[in-house]
């Protein structure tokens, strides 16, 4: 099946964990994520009680220990805690952009 | 009012007529001294961050007073998660800052202050904890930044305040008046006090009733008629004032800040005091503050280690002896100990617990072996960080001799500058400024002024290694423990 072309109104809020000790640089990695999604998704910072398609969590370590309860999200949580994981979440937002 | 940024921060600073001295002369234009301003920049960046979405997480909270968000640093712990936060919170500034940023002393403040004045208006009927939540709810919708004022000068540490050969030597009450009170005294080694829009003042110690004069703790405006501020000097400190300062100060833009605050004859209203005379909470105040301010080393100084433990691994790499078995072994040596105090950083926050007054207490055991082990563990890193470095982060000459063009007459013919240049060089690949950069910043932790707060401030900063001892001794459950020992032996008395 061909990949559906989004407009850019679907719209991924990025959460940052506060970042005591990251293990990667998570702004440059979000940058590197928001650049292959150019035209297909649109990024905005994740504010409490704003609603978002869906959600990007860049937490600094395994840890992950933000709380995301407040955050709506219909198509789901996306994940990165390491650099690795960088490349695989560009198609699994892509992936559920489409769903 | 929203959330200020470092900007606003710094211009609020300039509207206050705080008066500072310095080198024996009254300085007007304080906020842009060379000496003063990178404790400012220090305080300025708790305020950027919390606009930044990659640390408001950690930087902000939601008040538990007006439901609306606040920077943490004004923030009354309302969950271990909380505390938690807080801690690294100020790992996080730590390593932004590689210097003491100076804001947790007055959210230390808040917090023992709320849940001492709720027990203490339990017991006498007063109104102090209302009076203090007006106040907190004041600060944090202005966002200001406030200095917890606890140290007095305490002269002869053998007897009581009130047996001290001058009566100032422990802040006090000097006259009650229908509308408030009128306070005189000091305080000593204040963290941030020139940096802070207000103070909030507590007792030092423990008292009896012949001290009641001397168990106060109110807030006032850092400007406050009466109110005075002569600056601390710090270890190589006039380097920040010489002509292009830059590499020889080794961190340019941040550092931290210790004044001598004084009161004399200061007028505190009624709505702005928290304890006035009743000495059997002083004690209670101090200790909650106290625990408050050991669990947040476990932060603080953790982030600065960070920082200098990456500038012993790079000096390493530009020298050369990134791969030699004994400098890896440092590395980890230094993780290990810094880490560990992380630990107890976390560990004491994890085992908290809520006031009658709602916000929550650190576990008061785990943060005072937190602190304890903070007046230990900097120190080795730092003597690990000065072998790793080498000599030469002390014997390097000045920036204005790399930059000299003057001619040295001899047969090469080479400038100051070139032949500093090429004596100084590490590997090949690295320019022989980054490795002047990096001596000077591991200088400036190590024995320069950022070492005030690296380690003299960890040796003494909180509470000195004996009160801690103490505060162990008393929590340290012995009984139980000789209990399971006498049943493990089989004994029966």
């Amino acid at each position: 099946m061909e990949p559906k072309i989004l407009t850019p109104a679907a719209s991924c809020c990025v959460k940052f964990c506060g970042g005591c000790n990251p293990r990667y640089d998570r702004r440059q990695a979000y940058e590197a994520i928001k650049e292959r999604l150019a035209g297909e998704v649109r990024f905005e910072f994740a504010e409490d009680g704003k609603r978002c398609d869906m959600l990007l969590y860049m937490a600094g370590c395994m840890s992950r220990c933000t709380d995301l309860r407040g955050y709506e999200a219909a198509r789901g949580i996306v994940t990165v805690w390491e650099e690795e994981q960088i490349c695989a979440a560009v198609p699994e937002i892509r992936r559920r952009m489409n769903a | 009012m929203a959330l200020m940024t470092g900007a606003e921060y710094i211009e609020s600073l300039r509207k206050l007529g705080t008066k500072v001295y310095l080198f024996g002369e009254r300085v007007e234009n304080w906020v842009d001294h060379p000496l003063i301003r990178p404790s400012i920049n220090c305080v300025a960046i708790t305020y950027d961050l919390a606009h930044d979405p990659e640390y408001s997480d950690l930087m902000t909270a939601t008040s538990n007073l007006t439901g609306k968000k606040v920077n943490r640093f004004a923030h009354l712990h309302q969950s271990t998660e909380d505390l938690r936060n807080k801690v690294k919170m100020q790992r996080l500034l730590g390593q932004k800052t590689a210097s003491c940023f100076q804001r947790c002393v007055g959210m230390d403040a808040f917090n023992a202050v709320f849940s001492t004045t709720y027990e203490l208006d339990e017991k006498f009927g007063t109104k102090y904890h209302e009076n203090f939540k007006k106040y907190v709810a004041f600060v944090q919708e202005n966002d200001l930044t406030v200095d917890g004022a606890m140290t007095d000068p305490k002269g002869d540490r053998g007897v009581s305040p009130s047996k001290q050969q001058d009566p100032d030597l422990f802040l006090r009450i000097v006259e009650k008046r229908a509308d408030g009170i009128v306070v005189k005294g000091a305080k000593a080694h204040q963290t941030g006090s020139i940096n802070s829009h207000e103070h909030i003042i507590m007792p030092t110690i423990a008292m009896t009733e012949e001290d009641k004069d001397y168990a106060v703790s109110f807030a006032c405006p850092s400007d406050a008629d009466g109110l005075f501020m002569i600056y601390g000097r710090q270890s190589c400190d006039t380097r920040k004032m010489e002509e292009k300062a830059d590499i020889d100060v080794g961190n340019k833009q941040f550092g931290g800040q210790e004044a001598l605050v004084v009161f004399d004859n200061v007028f505190i209203p009624n709505d702005k005091i928290f304890l006035c005379g009743e000495w059997e909470f002083a004690g209670m105040m101090v200790e909650r503050f106290a625990g408050y301010h050991r669990q947040s080393y476990g932060g603080c100084k953790v982030g600065v280690g960070d920082a200098l433990i990456g500038a012993a691994a790079l000096i390493a790499d530009y020298n050369g002896a990134q791969k030699a078995s004994h400098v890896k072994d440092k590395l980890i040596e230094m993780t290990h100990l810094n880490e560990t105090l992380y630990c107890c950083g976390i560990a004491c926050s994890a085992e908290g617990y809520p006031t009658k007054a709602g916000n929550y207490q650190i576990d008061l055991l785990l943060a005072n072996v937190c602190k304890q082990n903070v007046t230990r563990f900097p120190y080795e890193i730092v003597r690990l960080a000065e072998d790793i470095a080498g000599g030469l982060m002390v014997t390097m000459p000045s920036a204005a001799d790399f930059r000299s063009a003057e001619k040295v007459p001899t047969a090469s013919g080479l400038s100051v500058g070139e032949w500093c240049n090429k004596f100084f060089r590490g590997t090949g690949s690295v320019p022989t400024e980054n490795r002047q950069r990096l001596l000077r910043f591991i200088e400036n932790l190590c024995l320069g002024a950022s070492a005030v707060g690296y380690r003299t401030e960890s040796m003494h900063g909180a509470g000195s290694p004996q009160a801690q001892r103490i505060m162990i001794a008393r929590q340290g459950n012995i009984e139980a423990k000789k209990a399971l020992a006498k049943k493990l032996a089989g004994i029966k008395d």
